[in-house]
């Protein structure tokens, strides 16, 4: 994975120290708090329900061993022993107080770790496919084009004060892993010409309160001239999105307002003067990162091991069930990804605990080559595992409650952290997760409902993704009560779409029963090796409504018989 | 109090005495401006550059961040004529000027004072900075030293390169 060189930790303390400056002139009344909050976000720092959280970037989501620990450790030591891996490659710190944050920035720059732009009206973290360069279907390794986001966005001068926030994400493979139509801006390879790869561009897609779908502004895109475009697409947002109306002020709404070919033009009018000029990438310069992704030392498999494995498979039903789930193929022969699920039941979604942090490194160095990535399901990744180890991969990953093999499953849930930490939340998210892990913790009834994503958010941003979750279950707010609203059908990956509302929104304690008569209809309807969403796609919401009435009518009664 | 800190001999400084005074946008309090150093508004100029450019004296422009890309390439063959551009920051988190003044000094090659006015902050000298400004009004005098101390350690600071512009 890409190591700073010296100019680039001596940006990243540079920055960490003006942080602490910017504390300090806070603190003395220098800055007011309104001139203080759009800095302070900036650098990753909300100030929270209960306390200020930091929110620490992991850049594309790569993380090594050595950061892992040092995560675990500042964990410990700053805030209560866990973080929250979010969708976009972030750890959130929750319980951290303001005065130590520079501290941790310090400290997080030993391990070439910072918290620029994870939070803001700015570019954002740049998101890719976990399964980066070693995925079958990859025609080209995104990483070093992500580090190249990475260090052009970061302080960029003509954009650290947009309209509202840029969330980009970038894919090197056939499939879609990357949620690339509901980004700000996804670039998604799309070929090559004689000087090398090329890119589509999808701009204004995005969640939120007003999803759109993206759409494709530019086909073949040559990569050396990747930012120029960006460069162009930025500055008409931040020159004409608007500024008056924070919910109006993303890119989506500015590509909806102006249309995509008027859009589509003023960008192409940018360009024209952009291209070519400084920001043109050169072979040289990605050379040069590129060098950084170079394979590790693989081994070449033997036949011995595979026999093992499959010996291994028959005497443990549980390790077979876990491959089944947890392993993703990989481009090398011998070779496996491995999902680590952080959603072992009791845990809420992507939080994980410092010790959890340790074992995960251990593993890393173990198994791995030292490294692990974090996908955006709030899952963990080791990427490198001979095939061959897998089985003690999986005994030691069980200890940690690291080895549920859920990927995949219901109770494989993307959920925000909602009504237990962030003041925007209408409604408690991470107790109906907790609910449905409970309700459906028997693993043969998971592996008998097969693929299906369930997503939650606690409000209308959507941080958990609810709009794309087969099931979908957003906290709406009804007279201070916690309702539930329910959408199906949504997905993600290339043909993804949002949901469908079927009904009412029903009240927190009935989200679980009618998540229940969901997923009876389905079995019910289903044909023999249909997912959820295929059952859904061919028969529609009709027949699911009747499960949301069913809850109405036991709410009715209940009231009444309490009256 | 406002007060100037202008880049000059590879320094900045505090310039006491700022003549320049942003003038009225309407045309008839413009045929009545005393004589003086006057930052003339877009609509200003746009209307009346015969008779500004006819007083024989230096003259600025000022431009809000609402300033249409197209009328400052419409200004291309006059650039030379103003002597200060002053980019106006309603709120410090506005950053449309800093698209602006990239326009002005890359594509349209404005070589004259770009001058940062308004909701200057310490915290946006280093973008106002790497982005070509040379001129910024602080609205409190007791920021000036911090602020001419951070502009002269930005000289060696990384966070002024730009690995990609
Ligand atoms: C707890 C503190 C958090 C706050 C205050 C917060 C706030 C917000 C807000 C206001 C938006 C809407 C942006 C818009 O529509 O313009 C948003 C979007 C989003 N957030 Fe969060 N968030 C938080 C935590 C998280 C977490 C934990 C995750 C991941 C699990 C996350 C992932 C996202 C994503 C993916 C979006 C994008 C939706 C879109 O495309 O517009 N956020 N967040
Ligand atoms: S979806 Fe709403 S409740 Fe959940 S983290 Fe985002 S802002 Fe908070």
């Amino acid at each position: 994975m890409y190591r700073y060189n010296p100019d680039d930790l001596a940006l990243i303390r540079e920055r960490a120290a003006q942080f602490r400056a910017q504390v300090a002139r806070w603190r003395s009344g220098a800055l007011r708090d309104e001139e203080f909050r759009p800095l302070r976000l900036q650098n990753g720092l909300y100030v929270q329900r209960h306390a200020p959280m930091l929110r620490v970037a992991v850049p594309y989501g790569m993380i090594s061993a050595v950061q892992l620990r040092k995560l675990a450790d500042i964990s410990r030591r700053y805030d209560k022993g866990f973080g929250h891996f979010t969708t976009r490659h972030n750890l959130q710190l929750n319980w951290i107080r303001i005065e130590d944050a520079p501290d941790i920035l310090d400290e997080l720059t030993e391990v070439e770790m910072h918290s620029i732009q994870t939070s803001g009206n700015c570019i954002r973290n740049i998101t890719t496919d976990p399964f980066a360069g070693i995925a079958p279907d990859e025609g080209m390794d995104p990483r070093p084009l992500a580090e190249i986001l990475r260090q052009w966005s970061a302080m960029h001068p003509e954009f650290s004060f947009l309209p509202r926030k840029i969330k980009i994400a970038i894919s090197g493979s056939a499939g879609d892993r990357v949620l690339s139509w509901y980004h700000d801006i996804a670039l998604r390879l799309d070929g090559e010409d004689e000087e090398g790869a090329t890119f589509t561009v999808i701009v204004g897609g995005g969640l939120g309160r007003t999803p759109l779908r993206g759409q494709i502004i530019e086909q073949g895109l040559p990569w050396r001239h990747l930012l120029s475009y960006l460069e162009a697409i930025v500055r008409v947002f931040n020159l004409h999105g608007r500024r008056d109306n924070p919910y109006k002020a993303r890119l989506k709404i500015l590509v909806q307002r102006l249309g995509l070919a008027e859009f589509s033009r003023q960008t192409r009018d940018e360009w024209a003067h952009l291209k070519g000029g400084p920001a043109t990438l050169t072979k040289a310069e990605y050379q040069r990162v590129a060098a950084h992704f170079s394979p590790p030392a693989y081994r070449s498999p033997t036949a011995q091991s595979a026999a093992r494995l499959t010996t291994r498979k028959t005497a443990h039903p549980d390790f077979a069930r876990w491959l089944e789930r947890a392993v993703h193929p990989h481009k090398i022969p011998g070779y496996a990804a491995v999902i680590l699920s952080l959603k072992a039941p009791g845990q809420a979604p992507g939080d994980i605990t410092a010790a959890q942090m340790e074992s995960v490194a251990a593993l890393a160095d173990d198994f791995s080559f030292g490294e692990a990535r974090i996908a955006h399901e709030q899952n963990l990744v080791l990427a490198d595992v001979e095939q061959g180890r897998l089985f003690e991969l999986w005994q030691a990953a069980r200890k940690d409650a690291l080895a549920t093999p859920n990927t995949g499953l219901l109770t494989d849930m993307i959920c925000c952290p909602g009504g237990d930490f962030c003041d925007l939340a209408n409604a408690r998210s991470v107790a109906i997760a907790r609910a449905i892990q409970t309700r459906f913790a028997d693993l043969d009834t998971l592996f008998d409902l097969g693929e299906i994503s369930l997503n939650i958010s606690g409000c209308v941003n959507a941080c958990g993704h609810h709009h794309v979750g087969n099931i979908g279950i957003l906290g709406v707010d009804r007279q201070s009560e916690e309702f539930y609203q329910i959408t199906l059908g949504g997905s993600q990956g290339s043909a993804a779409h949002i949901g469908k509302v079927i009904g009412p929104a029903v009240p927190a304690a009935r989200v679980v029963d009618v998540v229940a008569r969901i997923l009876a209809v389905y079995r019910r309807e289903r044909r023999p090796d249909e997912t959820f969403l295929r059952t859904f796609d061919r028969i529609g919401s009709a027949p699911f409504k009747p499960c949301l009435r069913a809850a109405d009518a036991e709410t009715r009664a209940e009231t009444a018989a309490r009256n | 109090m406002n007060v100037l800190i202008r880049e000059s001999a590879a320094d900045f400084q505090l310039v006491p005495d700022d003549p320049w005074r942003i003038a009225p946008k309407e045309a008839d309090a413009l045929l009545s401006l005393p004589k003086g150093a006057w930052l003339y508004p877009l609509a200003a100029w746009q209307k009346e550059a015969a008779a500004i450019s006819a007083r024989g004296e230096p003259f600025g422009l000022w431009l809000y961040p609402d300033t249409p890309p197209i009328a400052l390439e419409a200004l291309k063959p006059r650039l030379v004529d103003f002597a200060v551009i002053a980019l106006d920051f309603p709120v410090f988190t506005d950053g449309r000027a800093y698209s602006l003044a990239r326009l002005l000094r890359e594509r349209l090659g404005y070589t004259g004072e770009l001058r940062a006015v308004g909701h200057v902050l310490l915290d946006t000298l280093l973008f106002t900075r790497r982005l070509g400004f040379d001129a910024w009004i602080m609205r409190e005098r007791q920021h000036v030293d911090e602020a001419i101390a951070h502009l002269r350690s930005l000289r060696q600071s990384h966070m002024m390169r730009h690995p990609y512009q």
